[in-house]
Order: C-alpha cells, then structure tokens, then sequence
C-alpha cells in the first residue's frame, strides 16, 4: 500500500503555501470552484475547520470545478460519496469516526492510489496514513468573513503556484 | 406469504416476521444508541462488529416470537442499500445463507424506499400516485411514488440530512446523543419564535439546505451564552420543521397528489407531526407518518417493502449486492 507514509519523514520538496480572504459564501464558493478547475488526476485535498467554517461550501465550489452536475450532499453520515465529473471525486468526512483503526474497512487507500480527486473533511484522524502529496486547506471564521489557507506539499505543489486567485494576498515557498 | 425482513444499514441490527402484507408477527430491534452515545455518534467499525455479534440471535429470536420455524418462511427481504458498507454485509449475508439453506426467494431493497413502506403496514387503502418525504440521520428525499417499487425524485437535500443537523448542533450545545429526541423534547418548553434562523431560499426548486442553517445557529451561539437553551432548541427545530413543510406541501400541489407519506427517524419528531397535520388539514391533504417505532431503522419497514417487490414479480439471486449510496427508486 504505497498510500500509507508518515507524512512527517517523507517530505522532501518545500510546500507552496497561499493565502485568501474570503468576504461572504459566495466567495469561498468561487475560490473553490478555482482550484477545482486546477485539480489532476490523483489529487488528494485535506479539508480542515470547525462545524460552520464553510467546508460545505468550499467543497460545493470544489466540486463545480470538477464539472460535476449533482449537488454534493454532506457525506457525514455515509463517510464516502462519489460522484462522476471532470475527474472523479472521492468526498470523505471523518467527523463520526473516533479511532484511527476504525479507517481500515473504508478501503481509502484504493481511492488514494486512483485517478480521482480525493477530498476529506475532517481528516484530523487520518493524517498518519496521508501521502506525502496533497493539498491542505484551513479555513478560519474572521470578523468579516472567512480566512483560506492553503499548504501543498509534493507533486501538488504545482496545483498552487501559478494559480491566479482573485483577492490573493500571498504566495510564498515554506521550506519546511 | 411470510417474509422474513433484516436491516443492518446504520446502527441497529434488526429483524421481523410479516404475514401477508399486515399482519406484524415480530419485529425485534437491537439498538446500538447506548454504545455510540458514548462517541457522540455512529462509529461505523463498532456498528459493523455490533451487526456480527447480534445478529443471529435476533434472527432467531424473530422467528421464536412470531411462533415460527426458519421452516415456515416464504422469502427473506434484506435491505442492501444504502448505508454503511460493512453494516449492510451482515445482514445480506445472513440473508443470502436463509435463502441457501432453506431454498428461499431473496429481494435485496432500498432502506429509504423501505421507510416509505412503513406506512403501508399500518393503512391498507393507499393509493397512487402519492408524495414520499424521508427524512433521516442521513437522508432528506422527496419522491413521487407512482406505483409499487416505482420512484421518480422530487427534491434532496443539497448539503446535510436534517438529523444530522440535529446531531451536529445538539453536540455543539453539549446535549447528548441523539440530537433529534433531546431537542423535541426541549423545544417543547421553548418559544420557536423567539430566534428567527434562517431559512435557506432554494427557489422554485423542492430541496433542502440545513448547512446555512447549522452555522448561523452555531455563530448564535457563541455570541449569546445566556439564551435560553429551550429557546434555542425550539426556535432551531422551527426553522427545519419549516422547510420541511413548506417544501412538502409544495411539492404535492405541484405533483397534484393527494397523499403524502413522512418517515424515516426525523418523521418521529413530534413538532414536524403536529405542522404536518395542520397543513394537511389546510391543504386538504392526506399525510400520513407511521408510529415512533415504525419510523427508526426496523425490519418491519423491509418486510413490508419486500412483501410488495416480491408480489410484483421480483427478486434477487444469491449474487445480490450491497450499496453504500443508493437514491430512492433505485
């Protein structure tokens, strides 16, 4: 499975990290729909902020980009939804799992090893067994609206540099 | 005909005997909500383990009570899909080994087509076409139902299920698991007007969206510590008793029927009862949702779905499979 790596000893090229803000849901929306457009086959994104961030609504942009004709529905309760566009998405949501163990029956690795695009919410548990290519996002409720953030380490880290974001405030290359 | 029913789709292992159609012989429930209070919700590997320990005795104990031996049945109804991939293995691997064993007919069917069905075991004089709402932990469907087994979808939710809006919220106000019952019960010492939340505009469409509603309601919460948790509850399960509703009784003039079935485990909720009645009385609408039991996952409910797919000719081989996603009427 050479999915599973800890993701700590394995990176080697520096992260691309950027930074948005996002006034209201319709802009977290767009910037999703953005970087759907940009995503590859094999792209794996990692969701994280708490309930009412606005990941459902990155990831209805998300999945936009990817040309995907349905709506997406909150794959809590299922843990994985898949849905045919562009490229294939994977949506996962690990809120209900409690024990990293409990991730062994799911068969994420063969969504992982595949030519979809694989999205997680929640993915906190599963960081252990994360490939080192991937894209992060961190989204924060400020005053006025929302903070995106966006880390990609590996391979992925071409899917942000180069990415023309309006209200873009940042890019920058973290060594790690 | 005696058909044996299984459901094995989430979190509770269930079985039940049904004789022709009506006549409930046993429907035994083994719940997993004590174990998964503990996670604050369904912790799937614990499910799928649960299924494997309880199942055979339920099985059994299904039979003894109905007063019958495996030998006395006619066919085996399983629910196959959807739900979680190693819940719903248990149950159609139980039921494909009855339907080895004892040489009996097997018919694979839809756990929300099943919840419809609920209602068919208690009114025997349902006519077609009519409106189907499900409404769930996992799952917010309307349908229009034309005939046996045949669904045409009307709306969905574009984001969560309405109990899980339930769930997230009432673990973000520190009540326990499920969310569902605890808030009913609150809200019933609270005034749904005293917080306007949101109600999501979807247009002319017949969808729904909790998301909108679940961070408004979280964002109140934070920034007014001393309301009235009452208060919150009922105001909170206003808004979704709303949308319901209004979307429903939508939907059936749209439709043109004169029948609407609710279920699934939010139909339980004794606030969405009471508007639902209300707006059939004022719709001249027919709405019918079944008994607290009959609305949580039971095999009661597949029973009786598989009673009416076997009646119309159909049924499955021992290759049938099992599906983690699967809308109504598929």
């Amino acid at each position: 499975m050479s999915a599973i790596q800890n993701p700590k000893s394995k990176i080697q090229n520096p992260g691309v990290h950027r930074s948005v803000f996002a006034p209201d849901p319709l802009a977290t929306e767009r910037i999703g729909e953005s970087l759907g457009r940009r995503m590859e086959p094999g792209t794996l994104v990692l969701l994280f902020g708490n309930l009412g961030a606005g990941k459902t609504t990155f990831a209805h942009g998300l999945a936009r980009g990817l040309e995907i004709p349905t709506d997406i529905q909150s794959p809590t309760f299922a843990l994985i939804y898949e849905h045919k566009g562009r490229i294939p998405l994977a949506h996962m949501d690990f809120y209900r799992l409690n024990a990293p163990d409990e991730l062994d029956t799911l068969g994420i690795e063969e969504y992982l090893d595949g030519d979809g695009v694989t999205l997680i919410e929640w993915p906190e548990i599963a960081m252990d067994r994360m490939p080192e290519s991937r894209i992060e996002i961190r989204i924060t409720p400020e005053a006025m609206g929302r903070r995106l953030e966006f880390t990609a380490h590996g391979d992925a880290a071409t899917l942000l540099s180069g990415w023309n974001l309006e209200s873009d405030e940042s890019e920058s290359s973290t060594g790690e | 005909m005696i058909v044996l029913g299984i459901e094995t789709t989430c979190d509770e292992t269930s079985a039940a005997v049904l004789r022709d159609g009506t006549e409930l012989l046993s429907n035994l429930i083994s719940s997993q909500v004590e174990l998964h209070r503990q996670w604050g919700g369904v912790a799937p590997e614990v499910a799928a383990r649960h299924h494997v320990e309880a199942i055979n005795p339920i099985l059994r104990q299904a039979v003894d009570e109905a007063g019958l031996t495996f030998n006395d049945l006619d066919a085996v109804a399983v629910a196959n899909r959807p739900g979680l991939v190693g819940a719903l293995l248990v149950g159609v691997s139980a039921a494909k080994a009855l339907a080895m064993v004892y040489g009996l007919p097997l018919v694979g069917v839809n756990h929300l087509e099943a919840h419809l069905y609920a209602n068919f075991l208690e009114h025997t004089d349902l006519e077609f076409p009519m409106l189907g709402l499900v409404v769930s932990g996992g799952h917010s469907n309307l349908a229009l139902m034309t005939g046996h087994g045949e669904f045409q979808p009307v709306g969905h939710t574009v984001d969560d299920a309405p109990g899980e809006a339930f769930d997230k919220v009432a673990r973000a106000m520190g009540l326990p698991y499920p969310g569902g019952p605890v808030i009913d019960k609150l809200a019933t010492e609270g005034d749904p007007t005293a917080y306007p939340f949101p109600r999501a505009d979807l247009g002319e469409t017949f969808n729904f969206s909790f998301s909108g509603l679940k961070t408004a309601l979280l964002r109140f919460l934070s920034e007014n510590k001393d309301a009235r948790v009452e208060d919150i509850a009922a105001s909170f399960q206003e808004a979704i008793v709303d949308a319901l509703v209004n979307t429903t009784v939508r939907a059936a003039r749209a439709t043109g029927v004169e029948t609407v079935l609710v279920a699934g485990g939010v139909a339980a909720n004794r606030r969405l009862k009471a508007r639902f009645a209300e707006a059939g009385e004022r719709n001249g609408l027919r709405i019918l949702s079944p008994k607290p039991i009959l609305c949580t996952d039971n095999a009661a409910m597949i029973a009786t779905a598989g009673h009416y797919a076997l009646r119309e000719g159909r049924g499955d081989g021992l290759g049938l499979e099992t599906f983690a996603t699967a809308p109504l009427g598929s």
